[in-house]
């Protein structure tokens, strides 16, 4: 519980180090997996078809593994 | 490969269609100049053609209306009828220098009726008789028994001749005679007329060599057998004939005569033409070349082409800008910045509203996008927390 959460944290923490634009970027990404991630909490629970869309949204959005 | 972008497919298109178009002007105009070109030979052509039948005209009346009073003078057809060469040559020549002095008449002839049809006397040339007469002019003579005209291809050169049958009193056929004159004459005339310069050029499978330089010889003027492959020159009423070079298919070339093409020299652009002649065989055997001075027209339709070519060029390059900019700004900047709002959106900026531009095409979107977001914030803030 909570991986789902955890990587959403881990996307903003990239992007506030990369001085990116928030709300573009997670936009982008929301877009791609299908899901807002605004909507993601520490209550939601995990779901690996939208874990593997949020990984794969991160290496193409960001090129970065989460 | 085709572009993805709709931005590049669009500038591609519109380019090409401006390229086409621009190139179909240019086609026209060029088409609309090799036309003016031609119309000008053509007409050239015409005035030459008609001035120099005039001229034949005038000279064939001249030569029937000399001949006429001729043979009805006693001391000519007196010794004619008594075969008396010598006192009929005696008689004419001091008559034959006087017309061709004043008239340009060089030949006169006699010749016995058939079906002898042997030349009695050559005035111009006292030494040659005896050979028979076979030429289609005369033949129409003896057959008419009035007069003939036409033009003979002559060792020499063309001559204009008339035949006229011969009487005496008795109303008994004594023969023939003739008269002719040597063509070249008329093509000062029909420059004088129509300012055209014009030269007479003849095959030289039709003459014969020797005679020809002889006949140069005599008349004291240049032999330029040599000059041309398969024609020579026969008289022109310019110094430098270099413009009546010819060296093309006289049979190709249509009986009212075509255009030969331009000429650049000395600064000068003429228009060159050629209205073949026919012998009494109905033979091309020769042909009147002209040439027509259309530098000034030629220098104003070429600068027109010119100008035309770089207004349509420019037209296509600014036309292509334009529209290029015009599709950026209506279309594809506004369809940029509708991604970038929309998708902050997603992201969680509520403020992020999507912009109505203009009441257009992508106005109705940018209004369609607009509403779905407040329908969807709406929605949310409907919803119970947590959810």
């Amino acid at each position: 519980m909570g991986q789902l959460h955890d990587m959403c944290q881990k996307i903003d923490a990239h992007i506030k180090t990369k001085k990116l634009d928030t709300f573009k970027v997670r936009g982008q990404l929301s877009l791609i997996c299908g899901f807002m991630l605004g909507f993601v909490n520490a209550k939601t629970p995990d779901d690996p078809a939208q874990i593997a869309a949020l990984k794969k949204a991160g290496k193409a959005v960001l090129q970065q593994d989460f | 490969m085709w572009p993805r972008l709709i931005r590049t497919k669009v500038v591609i298109c519109i380019g090409a269609t401006l390229i086409l178009g621009g190139g179909g002007i240019i086609a026209l105009s060029y088409r609309e100049y090799v036309n003016q070109i031609d119309r000008i030979g053509h007409k050239s052509l015409d005035e030459a053609r008609e001035a120099f039948a005039s001229a034949e005209a005038d000279d064939v009346k001249m030569l029937k209306a000399t001949l006429e009073t001729l043979m009805s003078n006693d001391a000519i057809t007196t010794p004619f009828a008594r075969r008396d060469r010598a006192a009929l040559a005696a008689v004419t020549a001091p008559m034959l220098a006087q017309m061709k002095a004043h008239y340009g008449i060089t030949n006169w002839m006699f010749v016995e009726p058939e079906p002898s049809n042997k030349v009695f006397l050559r005035v111009h040339k006292p030494g040659e008789f005896g050979d028979t007469m076979d030429r289609p002019l005369h033949e129409e003579a003896i057959r008419t028994k009035t007069f003939a005209v036409g033009k003979e291809l002559g060792k020499a050169g063309f001559i204009l001749r008339v035949v006229l049958p011969v009487y005496d009193a008795q109303k008994k056929l004594l023969g023939y005679a003739n008269l002719g004159e040597e063509i070249g004459g008329f093509i000062g005339r029909v420059q004088r007329q129509t300012g055209h310069q014009l030269a007479i050029v003849m095959r030289k499978q039709a003459l014969d060599h020797n005679l020809w330089s002889a006949t140069c010889k005599t008349l004291k003027i240049e032999d330029e057998w040599d000059r041309w492959p398969s024609f020579v020159l026969m008289g022109s009423t310019k110094k430098d004939a270099s413009f009546a070079a010819f060296d093309g298919d006289l049979d190709a070339v249509p009986e009212t005569g075509g255009v030969l093409g331009l000429r650049f020299a000395n600064g000068r652009t003429t228009l060159r033409a050629i209205v073949p002649l026919l012998d009494d065989h109905k033979v091309r055997n020769g042909g009147i070349v002209l040439e027509t001075d259309i530098t000034d027209v030629y220098r104003h339709a070429r600068t027109t082409a010119i100008m035309t070519i770089g207004v349509i060029f420019l037209l296509i390059i600014v036309m292509s800008l334009a529209m290029a900019f015009m599709m950026d700004r209506l279309v594809f900047r506004r369809i940029d910045r509708v991604i970038d709002k929309t998708t902050r959106f997603v992201g969680g900026d509520a403020a992020s509203v999507i912009a109505v531009e203009g009441d257009d095409e992508v106005g109705k979107v940018e209004t369609l996008l607009d509403q779905l977001r407040q329908l969807f914030v709406h929605t949310t803030l409907r919803l119970p927390q947590g959810e």
